[in-house]
């Protein structure tokens, strides 16, 4: 067990590295010169070709790429992720603050598609064709089908706009006032949770419906068990292994999501420090964005691989 | 109280229909049966033959689309058909019971095996926790599962076959039920561990006076275990009697068809008497006699009605019934129709060898054993890899194969025998070079196989075909069957698309299909027709040796034979030589010139078929030949019992593989191999108390 955790985290250099490697690359190679973006435009008129070269010197960026990648994961190792090139602010510090946000928002994203999607996934697998799970289809696909940002608006329009139930952006800190804060989290967790909900409806119901045609149910029932411990005793715990893989995949899209709703609602988190960092080529800033959030989905993947071992027993890792 | 003198269980002219999108399936259609107290009633039927839609009507665990629709099932007096769900809850695992055909997916995964027998008493009893785990460990106990204060905490899949259903038994029989119904319990089980089930379910419905339905294909199973038989066919029952006049006096055509066309271990054939055409579908069936179309006895009585009129299941002997129109009513009077000879009973039953006399034996002359040596294998290994550990480096080696020598004659069939996981499939494949061997060297024809490069090999592809075991899965389902079978030809650039049509037509032919039948999709197959389209395919090519890999194992026992008959007669028309890979030992005695067997990755025996089932040398093959149940209820064997289950091929045991289930073994078996050396002319065995 301890042997396979070890074998997985050394599995993550390799990916880290090239994950790193390649957006350190598509910076370098991106058009404009954040030097231009650091001062003014009318500042820049002023400054002397030397004086702009003095700068770029000053911050490291005439180097070749190679040494530039290699300086900044020599510091990253040492838990340096440097300075924003605007600001100057500590990037570790930034994503600090940056990273519980994304967090609060991805993980009650997917407590809200849960909750939602697999009473309906199970209530559609046991009567597969009937009214309820054409309706429950439907709002999969619709949901897997709409837009984010679309959803957003709507949802600002209906609850904030309309009926002035709930705020319509701005951001509380968890830790300053739990029910301000989840009061302005209710639309953003909607929005991002709905494409994740659609999923784990789709696949509660297949997965179900596979599982209530096993053979261990048919013995289930032979054994004189009644079908509501048939269902959540016998079936559901088996059904629930390809739900827990579409939460590991869906992840991703989910923090991906995230950059879209953080503008939206303006919430201060990793997918708004780094669009923003990218508009101005804030190099150090993009990198710890970046690593940060590919170690995130490379730990909840790691945690579902091992979540898979705690609900089945077939795969627990000797 | 129920009335003692009732039966168990009756079932009145139950039909359960299945409402399917291509219309109603007649899955069980009309049938009457009872079940006495403590008697074991044999369901004997092929595929879709309705005895598991049968059983599963009786326990109420039919799902939409199905339904019974009418008749009446009475246990211990009380009518189950109206009961109310709530009601069926306290009887299914209480007074009925089941258990199922293949036992590890039966078991739920992610339980442990404990919780899983355990639940039954939590469901219908008011037992406590502790008392529950002490009764789980004894129901472990008694049907005998080593070391069960253990064996409680493990899941389904840390257990073997075996092991599981003994688990599904314990859990079957925990409450005593009146009734046990076992739905091919066997089945998927290698035959020294079907030895031992059968054993147990014998002794504990003694112990508990539970009666019990058997519900199997195999007739030997019947024999060997029913009190009574009712026969299916296509939804009904034909035939029902004690199971010693079923077999002595079979009076349905089906019956007889059966049993005749079983091969049956000790006595040979030259050819098995095939019941013609397949097991009809149950969609909009014509109107008469189910089995007329299949029917021989129809056709020569010459009787018109079996199209017409549906016969009905009338008294023709003492406690014997069957649904034919040969047999009339006359009043209360029943008797054969007029002109109908009494009807010989079939040779298979009649003949009761066990292992059989030499005169049997020699109905069937073995092929010339002067030929030369086609394939010669030599200390064949294959060991697959097992990595773990961090750098995932080898930490053992499954030896599937571990130093298999021996030599193939031209124009002979060679049988290899064993139990799941002997290695016996692995060596059919890797002579081919479909798997790369690990050890070891084959010559076919004169040439190297294993030094070959690609190009040569492709040649080489050519002399050698195989025939896969699950004729399902081995056609690809979007070409059309003309198409795969010119894939071959294809590859090896023979003929022009005209020759080629010309050839797949031929081979068509050949195996007994149409020549419209190239344009067609292997779903539009049974499985019978399949195989013989897996057949074609492996001919077209023209080659010499054909590695036939379980090649009748998924087929009903009717379709078994026409397939057997076929191999045999292309064997002889082309000249081809066969290693005939399988399970069962009935089926290779009936096919083989000599026989082989396995047993963890090594060889344990060789001999000509009538040496080696005469007179086995080795402990494994005399207990496994033991095993092998015999469709002949007045045949008493003696039986050996193997103990355990086949060791790990992981780290198998020191010395004499066999060693630890060796009825026979002494020290030096746990320390030294014995060598695979010639006992008698031409009778190889390994074995050190064999001199």
């Amino acid at each position: 067990m301890i042997q396979y955790i070890i074998r997985r985290l050394l599995a993550t250099i390799p990916v880290l590295l090239i994950v790193t490697f390649i957006v350190f690359t598509l910076m370098f190679m991106a058009p404009g010169d954040p030097i231009y973006l650091l001062v003014d435009v009318e500042q820049t008129d002023g400054l002397t070709e030397v004086q702009m070269d003095a700068l770029r010197h000053e911050l490291g960026l005439d180097r070749p790429l190679i040494v530039q990648y290699g300086d900044w994961l020599w510091h990253a190792l040492q838990g340096d992720l440097g300075t924003s090139i605007r600001g100057g602010r500590q990037v570790s510090d930034m994503l600090k603050s940056a990273f519980p946000v994304s967090m609060e928002l991805a993980l009650l994203s997917i407590v809200f598609a849960l909750v939602i999607a697999i009473p309906i996934g199970i209530y559609a697998a046991l009567k597969p064709n009937s009214f309820g799970d054409l309706l429950g289809t439907s709002l999969a696909i619709g949901g897997i089908s709409a837009p984010n940002f679309w959803v957003a608006l709507l949802l600002v329009y209906l609850f904030a706009v309309k009926l002035s139930l709930l705020p319509s952006s701005g951001f509380v800190r968890f830790s300053e006032d739990i029910p301000a804060n989840l009061e302005r989290m209710v639309l953003p967790v909607i929005t991002l949770g709905i494409g994740l909900m659609a999923s784990v409806m789709r696949m509660t119901r297949s997965g179900m419906l596979e599982v209530m045609h096993q053979d261990y149910i048919r013995t289930a029932r032979a054994k004189g068990a009644k079908e509501g411990r048939v269902v959540f005793k016998h079936a559901f715990r088996n059904a629930m292994l390809p739900v827990l893989t579409i939460i590991g995949l869906q992840f991703g899209a989910l923090l991906g999501g995230a950059v879209v709703i953080e503008q939206i609602f303006s919430l201060p988190g990793m997918g708004r420090l780094g669009l923003d960092a990218i508009f101005i080529r804030d190099f150090p800033v993009v990198q710890g964005v970046v690593l940060v959030i590919t170690l995130s989905y490379l730990t909840v993947n790691l945690v579902v691989d091992l979540l898979y071992g705690l609900l089945d027993p077939r795969i627990r890792v000797s | 109280m129920a009335n003692k003198q009732q039966p168990l269980l009756q079932v009145n002219d139950l039909h359960t229909y299945f409402y399917t999108e291509d219309g109603v399936v007649k899955a069980v259609d009309g049938v009457n049966f009872h079940v006495s107290r403590g008697e074991v009633l044999g369901l004997v039927g092929e595929s879709g033959s309705g005895k598991s839609v049968t059983s599963l009507s009786i326990m109420r665990l039919i799902g939409p689309p199905g339904k019974i629709v009418s008749g009446e099932i009475l246990f211990d007096g009380k009518p189950l058909q109206t009961m109310s769900e709530k009601e069926m809850v306290h009887i299914r695992g209480d007074a009925v019971s089941m258990i199922f055909q293949q036992p590890q997916s039966s078991l739920n995964p992610v339980y442990t095996t404990g919780d899983q027998v355990a639940e039954v008493f939590k469901l219908h009893s008011k037992m406590d926790g502790a008392e529950i785990d002490t009764r789980t460990t004894e129901m472990f106990r008694m049907v005998g599962i080593p070391d069960p204060a253990q064996k409680v905490k493990a899941y389904p899949h840390e257990m073997s076959g075996g092991q599981a259903q003994r688990v599904m038994i314990a859990m079957g029989l925990a409450l005593s039920p009146k009734l046990l119904i076992a739905d091919e319990p066997t089945t998927a089980l290698d035959v020294t561990i079907q030895a031992q089930i059968l054993d147990l379910i014998r002794n504990l419905k003694e112990q508990l006076e539970t009666a019990v339905i058997l519900i199997t294909h195999d007739l030997g199973v019947i024999a060997e275990m029913a009190d009574r038989v009712a026969v299916m066919y296509a939804g009904q029952i034909v035939e029902q009697a004690p199971v010693e006049t079923l077999f002595a006096q079979p009076k349905h055509p089906y019956t007889q068809g059966l049993l005749a066309s079983i091969p049956v271990l000790g006595t040979v054939k030259d050819r098995l008497d095939a019941i013609p055409g397949a097991v009809p579908n149950l969609v909009d069936l014509p109107p008469g006699c189910h089995f007329a179309a299949r029917c021989s006895a129809r056709i020569e009585y010459g009787l018109d009605i079996c199209r017409h009129k549906e016969p009905d299941l009338l008294q023709v002997g003492a406690n014997q019934e069957a649904k034919c129109w040969l047999y009339q009513s006359d009043g209360d009077h029943v008797a054969p129709l007029a002109g109908v000879a009494p009807v010989e009973k079939p040779k298979a039953a009649s003949d009761p060898a066990p292992v059989a006399p030499a005169e049997v034996h020699a109905q069937r002359t073995t092929r010339t054993t002067t030929a030369k040596t086609l394939l010669d294998v030599k200390k064949l290994r294959k060991y697959y890899p097992v990595r773990g550990g961090v750098m995932r480096r080898v930490m053992a080696n499954v030896k599937a194969v571990d130093g298999v020598s021996f030599t193939i004659r031209a124009g002979e069939t060679l049988g290899l025998v064993g139990e799941s996981g002997c290695g016996k499939s692995t060596i059919g494949r890797t002579i081919l070079r479909l798997q790369e061997p690990t050890d070891g060297s084959v010559q076919f024809d004169g040439q190297d196989v294993f030094s070959m490069s690609r190009q040569e090999l492709k040649g080489l592809r050519r002399d050698m075909q195989i025939v896969l075991q699950d004729p399902y899965a081995s056609l690809n389902p979007r070409k059309q069957i003309g198409q795969s079978i010119a894939d071959g030809l294809k590859v090896h650039n023979i003929g022009t698309a005209k020759e080629r049509k010309d050839i797949i037509i031929d081979m068509l032919r050949k195996v007994g299909l149409e020549d419209y039948h190239a344009l067609r999709y292997p779903h539009e197959f049974s499985g019978g027709q399949r195989q013989r389209i897996g057949i074609a395919r492996a001919l077209a090519l023209n080659p010499k040796f054909i590695v036939c890999d379980e090649p009748v194992s998924a087929l009903d026992v009717s379709i078994q034979s026409q397939v057997l008959n076929l191999l045999n007669d292309l064997q002889d028309e082309f000249d081809l030589t066969y290693l005939f890979v399988a399970h069962d030992l009935s089926v290779v005695e009936h096919i083989s010139d000599r026989v082989a067997i396995m047993y963890l990755g090594k060889m344990v025996e060789l001999a000509s078929r009538d040496d080696l089932f005469r007179n086995p040398l080795h402990p494994y093959t005399q207990s496994l030949m033991s095993a092998v149940p015999i469709p002949d209820p007045t045949l008493k064997k003696e039986r050996i019992i193997l103990k355990g289950d086949v060791p790990s091929p992981l780290s198998p045991p020191t010395g004499c593989r066999f060693h630890t289930r060796c009825p026979l073994a002494v020290d030096r078996c746990k320390m030294e191999e014995p060598p695979f050396e010639e006992k008698r002319p031409d009778h190889f065995a390994a074995c050190w108390e064999v001199s």
